[in-house]
């Protein structure tokens, strides 16, 4: 497991350090000069020279490259154009509303999928499952916008018992805060629940039908301990892997529920970004998704093999 | 008499209604003795075999009895039933690789039964594991440690004996044990499964379909064929001397050592019924050399034959004939 350990973390550098080339690297290539895209059309020759001094753009790729990763390990992500402030600030002031909301988003898709899931399995064929099924294949259809909207409509202005959007910010305490967060993580958390059910269950379904479960039930074990020592474990691999890739889409994903919500995140602040081509703001935002979905997954393969003796061995 | 099976029948569920695999399945076991199932896929062996655990498909319907230590079986709920499994009667099965969950070692799935029937704590129930794999032939005690997919086919087989013996079971049964196994390896499995058998004083079921296991480790055979027995008697009489014309043709159908080169092997000519495709006759009235009307127009009835045997055909004497 230590092996294990060691060849996915140099795997994990490698991957940031190649998506960090490829982030720097594809806003290099764009037609024209960033100081002529960030300026626009209209602006003088000498203000576009000024600014690419400014920023560095008369530098080598090579320097400004590692100037750049420079920068981000001191914590430095330059200074926004549009906004004349640091990036860091910038980008962490909407992590701090972006991360909890996925973080709540995730465990509500967890908690309703995997209890879900778990029902419809041990109720397959019948009514039970018929209604789980069901309800995700609405869940499925529903865009998450309009569910969005439809939660502000029921909760927010005919019951009254959730702001109908905006956030006070943390400083505000975290009752608000948090109640703020609720409706848009019930509207991403929800339609990607009917998702995460589906797998759930058909993973559990797949495992059921092994040979082993049938050699444990022969041991004298109760349906319960089965299905959560034996058949569970076994299932847990798949399942994990689409949480990953959800967690992922919940962080860079949520622009539209942000909107319906007029949260100040992540995806809004990229939103803003690329309408006022504030090219480093974009950098350092899609370098901070990559970043994230390369670590997720990073930990969804550890988590996966920590279960999975047999993970551990491919790797080597 | 430890185990009586009389007049089984198992009805599953299908699209069409329910269908009869086995079809009034009899015999009987003494404690301590092995008994050989043999049949073809789809003869209703294996269904046989996890009905005696308890363990038919959602919605099979069981009928006839099954005493087993004078209790009848048939009548028990979802937790005697339990209490009796992995305890009193444990089960071997056929491809070790997927019959072992792979992600527990192995010394925990050997100390799982231990636990839950005898109440011991984790680590007794460890230690007791690492005695049963040495009673296997597995003596290194960091075996215990392994996961399934560390060890050789024939490993995985001896740690699956070893949880099938852990409780000190009066009746194991062995559904196709060596099947996935190499040929050495078999008669390996199949040694230990006999002195162990002794040892203990367990009676065991061993379900195949290769004559040449059973005939080394049984001395009784019952013979299955469209989920009925055919035949059944003593392994030394129903292959010396087949009084049932499939036994006949399953006998006839063997390779064997000493046949000219280039000989075709005898086959039985059509194909066996599919599981629950129940004529209302005989079985293998459709393949039968044999066969007269009145033998599609009811089931045979089980008649004794020359001792202690019984055979299903009520072709016998012609069948005797045409030897």
């Amino acid at each position: 497991m230590l092996l294990y350990l060691l060849q996915r973390v140099l795997l994990l550098v490698a991957t940031l350090a190649f998506a960090s080339l490829v982030v720097f690297g594809v806003l290099e290539i764009l037609p024209g000069d960033a100081a002529q895209v960030m300026l626009g059309a209209s602006a003088t020759p000498q203000a576009v020279a000024a600014l690419a001094h400014k920023l560095g753009l008369d530098q080598p790729f090579a320097t400004r490259y590692f100037a750049w990763l420079a920068g981000i390990a001191r914590g430095d992500f330059g200074l926004s154009y549009a906004y004349d402030s640091p990036i860091g600030a910038l980008i962490s002031d909407r992590l701090a509303v972006s991360a909890p909301l996925a973080l709540i988003a995730m465990a509500l898709t967890a908690v309703i999928a995997l209890s879900a899931g778990l029902f419809a399995a041990q109720r397959r064929g019948k009514r039970g499952d018929f209604a789980v099924m069901a309800a995700s294949q609405i869940g499925l259809a529903v865009p998450n916008f309009w569910f969005a909207i439809l939660l502000v409509l029921v909760f927010a202005v005919k019951l009254r018992l959730a702001p109908s959007g905006g956030f006070p910010g943390w400083s505000a305490g975290f009752a608000p805060a948090f109640g703020a967060l609720i409706l848009p993580a019930i509207s991403l958390g929800l339609v990607q629940a009917a998702i995460l059910t589906r797998v759930t269950r058909s993973a559990l379904l797949d495992v059921l039908g092994e040979d082993f479960i049938r050699t444990a039930r022969a041991k004298g074990l109760s349906r319960r301990a089965v299905l959560w020592r034996h058949a569970l474990p076994n299932a847990l691999t798949p399942i994990l892997t689409i949480m990953g890739l959800q967690f992922a889409n919940l962080i860079a994903g949520a622009i539209i529920v942000e909107n319906v919500f007029v949260l100040p995140g992540v995806g809004q602040l990229i939103f803003q970004a690329i309408a006022n081509r504030d090219i480093l703001v974009v950098e350092d935002c899609v370098m901070l998704l990559a970043a994230i979905v390369i670590i997720v997954n990073f930990i969804v393969d550890v988590a996966c093999a920590a279960i999975d003796p047999r993970l551990r061995r491919r790797a080597a | 008499m430890l185990l009586d099976v009389a007049g089984l029948n198992i009805d599953l569920p299908t699209p069409d209604g329910a269908r009869r695999i086995v079809r009034d399945v009899s015999f009987a076991l003494d404690r301590g003795e092995t008994l050989g199932v043999v049949g073809e896929s789809g003869s209703g062996k294996t269904m046989t075999a996890l009905a005696l655990m308890g363990l038919s498909p959602e919605g099979a319907a069981i009928s006839g009895a099954i005493r087993f230590d004078g209790k009848d079986l048939a009548k028990l709920d979802d937790a005697a039933w339990r209490a009796l499994r992995g305890d009193r009667i444990a089960m071997i099965f056929q491809e070790p690789m997927t019959a072992l969950n792979p992600l527990h070692t192995i010394g925990r799935q050997i100390a799982e039964p231990l636990i839950v029937h005898r109440g011991l704590s984790r680590r007794a129930a460890m230690a007791e594991a690492v005695k049963l794999l040495a009673r296997v032939g597995l003596p290194d005690p960091r075996r215990a440690r392994a996961y399934p997919h560390q060890l050789s086919g024939g490993q995985r087989q001896r740690a699956m004996i070893a949880m099938a013996l852990s409780c000190g079971p009066s009746l194991v049964i062995a559904d196709e044990p060596t099947t996935a196994l190499d040929v050495t390896v078999q008669a390996q499995i199949l040694a230990l499964l006999a002195e162990l058998g002794r040892q203990a004083d367990m009676a065991m079921i061993l379900v195949s379909h290769d004559l040449a296991v059973i005939a080394q480790n049984c001395k009784r055979v019952v013979v299955m064929y469209g989920g009925m027995v055919m035949e059944s008697g003593t392994t030394a009489a129903v292959l010396e001397r087949p009084a049932h014309p499939y036994t006949r043709a399953l006998l006839q159908a063997r390779p064997r050592l000493g046949a000219t080169r280039g000989q075709r092997l005898r086959v039985i000519p059509g194909s066996a019924p599919s599981a629950g495709e129940a004529p209302p006759g005989c079985p293998f009235a459709g393949r039968c050399p044999l066969t007269v009307p009145a033998c599609s127009a009811a089931p045979p009835p089980a008649a004794p034959w020359r001792g202690d045997r019984i055979a299903r055909c009520i072709r016998l004497e012609e069948a005797e004939n045409v030897a």
